[in-house]
């Protein structure tokens, strides 16, 4: 009996926010992004390695064309990935998320028909901005996330993930934000990730950025000289 | 004139020159599949080859035979077989290639602190597959080294040894120091902490000859000190934070005698408990933690009752992924007037006086650190201010503050600290320059 009164409480608190997931954050009416990345992957124990070269997507599908620090083209499209060494002519492929990739922050909405709103309250975050603090919780792993939305301007400004015994896993930090084609857009985005192998940072900085510009569908099919097999990642 | 058709090979090698030549006897069919053979062998696939070809109308078929991982046999020593083995699956049923394997290798020993890692590749039940025997030996100790320029101390080296065990570790501590041609700190540690569960068991030895000077009798002098302690206490998480309480019992040595005149010693003894409770936020990956760690012993010596407490609270504040706030506070309280218990007012908590040894019953200081990461995950720049009040030796509270200004490099495992600092109350001219250097392996 008690634990039947705990779940109704519990499920009580869950849906005791009025916002849905929908209206935390809008904004992201972004189909197409043509932008120059500068990345920063930094992981323990490993040299920093800094990554160069062109962002492109379109809904579902993206390419990346890395000219630092070596030639490497990166391709999703249809949800599978594509990581081709030309120096080498080695293809490596992977079934991945079919999540959109037009705004760093919208992948995070693939998942949203999972995730339950527990809380809401006021915060700051950087020097004193006002802001909304959601906890939100995700049926299917059990983790908690908390995203702190600018209160003014909508946008996720950080989004860090715990496990259910309160082990941070990821900590998203979505920065200087620009305003381009009336979208709201972070141009600097920090990933901090716990993995197997200790901690991993990964820096994203968005120069020259063009939204919802066109974008030719065959860049997301990849063109590859003779003899070349791919390999699962 | 046969055209060249490959068969049974699916790992990406370039072949193109091979496709591309036309065969015309049994014996350049041979070559090729001998070529064929030793371009699998350069690429890492050692145990794949060609194994038989056949000339059919216009056609030569080269039939590869691919070696895959049939089986992994692991012997290891170490309490973390399951999860290296739990690793090498992923090799499993891959087409062998000494290259790939390798390097897998090499991440597994870093990865799980590896001394050793050996392997054998022997045929699998006499099939052309491989069986892989891989012994590892887990590494038994990590090192870290640390060159720090402290006030007073001078050049301080150090070295930490850990022994790593099954819900146990054992730490051995070594630090010298140097300054104007003087040691002026020689200490070791010897500690063991178990946690089998929430509650753990922590013991150890501190052993330290220090340079001390008492700057209102004009005097320095040295003292030993010889300080066992063993305690009992429990680990807790709250939210992101681990939280650990220890209650211990500790007894105190110390043998004082003026520096070059071993004539004039004495010596003292003291016992009491002490409570130290510590709590961080190490479940966060955030690059600055939280910390707060707290002490206080109470008992008595041969002459008094002693009561000493010390707390230092870290809340660093992320303002963007590069930018950090970061206050900090450190308070000192000791009941006893000999210089033994009392701590020297100018120190890493308070820089800049290098030159004063005033020491202290009672101190409490408040930190401001900006810290922003110039160049990522390279060059971290900080300027700081720091004020605090204290009990001089004439027993009068007094005032006293600090700024400065450093840089942190980081690379790889090695951090190397530069900075300098300044009183509020003094020239500009009069400033102390701190270094070190951290390294761990």
């Amino acid at each position: 009996m008690k634990r039947v009164i705990y779940v109704i409480c519990l499920l009580f608190s869950i849906q005791s926010s009025a916002d849905t997931i929908d209206t935390i954050i809008n904004n992201f009416a972004v189909e197409s992004i043509d932008a120059t990345i500068v990345q920063v992957i930094a992981e323990t124990g490993k040299p920093t390695i800094r990554y160069e070269g062109r962002y492109r997507a379109y809904k579902q599908n993206m390419r990346i064309d890395y000219s630092k620090p070596f030639p490497q083209i990166v391709i999703v499209k249809e949800g599978n990935l594509q990581w081709y060494y030309p120096e080498s002519k080695e293809l490596w492929v992977m079934h991945t998320m079919n999540a959109p990739v037009t705004h760093p922050f919208a992948q995070f909405f693939a998942f949203k028909d999972r995730i339950v709103i527990k809380s809401k309250e006021n915060t700051y975050y950087g020097l004193f901005k006002r802001a909304y603090k959601y906890i939100l919780i995700d049926t299917t792993t059990r983790t908690r996330i908390e995203v702190i939305v600018d209160k003014h301007k909508g946008y996720p400004v950080k989004k860090i993930t715990f496990t259910d015994d309160n082990v941070e896993i990821m900590r998203e930090q979505y920065e200087d934000y620009a305003y381009i084609n009336n979208v709201w857009f972070p141009t600097t985005v920090e990933v901090v990730a716990r993995t197997r192998n200790g901690i991993t940072r990964n820096i994203t900085r968005y120069y020259d950025v063009h939204l919802n510009m066109k974008i030719q569908p065959d860049i997301f099919i990849l063109q590859l000289p003779k003899g070349v097999r791919a390999k699962q990642m | 004139m046969a055209k060249v058709v490959v068969l049974g090979l699916t790992v990406p090698i370039n072949i193109a020159d091979i496709e591309n030549k036309s065969v015309v006897s049994e014996q350049q069919a041979k070559v090729l599949a001998i070529a064929l053979t030793n371009k699998l062998h350069e690429s890492g696939y050692t145990t794949s080859y060609v194994n038989r070809y056949q000339l059919e109308n216009d056609i030569c078929y080269l039939y590869v035979v691919e070696s895959h991982i049939a089986d992994i046999q692991l012997a290891a020593d170490s309490a973390l077989k399951e999860y290296i083995m739990q690793d090498l699956q992923k090799l499993l049923g891959a087409v062998y290639n000494r290259k790939t394997v390798h390097a897998f290798l090499v991440q597994l020993k870093e990865k799980y602190l590896l001394d050793l890692i050996q392997i054998n590749v022997v045929n699998y039940n006499e099939s052309d597959d491989v069986s892989l025997v891989i012994r590892v030996r887990a590494r038994k100790i990590a090192w870290s080294f640390e060159v720090a320029t402290l006030p007073i101390y001078g050049i301080t080296p150090s070295i930490v040894v850990t022994v790593p065990m099954h819900k146990a570790v054992m730490t051995m501590q070594g630090q010298v120091g140097f300054n104007e041609e003087r040691v002026t700190l020689e200490k070791g540690v010897f500690e063991y902490m178990s946690f089998p569960a929430t509650i753990g068991f922590h013991a150890g030895v501190l052993v330290s000859r220090e340079y001390t000077v008492w700057e209102r009798y004009g005097t320095d002098f040295t003292v030993t000190i010889a300080k066992p302690y063993a305690g009992i206490g429990i680990f807790k998480n709250r939210g992101v934070f681990d939280i650990s309480a220890f209650l211990y019992g500790v007894a105190t040595y110390y043998k004082v005698s003026e520096h070059n005149t071993a004539e004039l010693e004495d010596t003292y003894k003291d016992a009491g408990i002490e409570l130290r409770i510590q709590s961080k936020d190490d479940r966060s990956i955030a690059k600055k933690n939280k910390t707060l760690q707290a002490s206080l012993f109470a008992g008595f010596s041969q002459d008094e009752y002693l009561l000493t407490s010390r707390a230092l609270g870290i809340a660093p504040l992320q303002i963007t992924s590069r930018f950090y706030v970061i206050p900090s506070a450190y308070s000192f309280y000791t009941n006893s007037f000999k210089r033994i218990y009392t701590e020297y007012v100018f120190d890493s908590y308070l820089l800049g006086f290098a030159s004063r040894y005033t020491s202290t019953q009672s101190r409490h200081i408040a930190k401001l650190e900006l810290m922003n990461e110039v160049i990522y995950e390279f060059v971290f720049f900080e300027i700081f201010g720091a004020s605090g009040v204290y009990k001089s030796e004439y027993n009068r509270w007094e005032k006293t503050s600090s700024w400065g200004a450093g840089a942190d490099i980081y690379y790889n495992t090695i951090i190397i600290n530069i900075g300098c600092a300044w009183n509020t109350d003094k020239q500009f001219s009069q400033y102390y320059i701190f270094t070190g250097v951290r390294a761990k392996l």
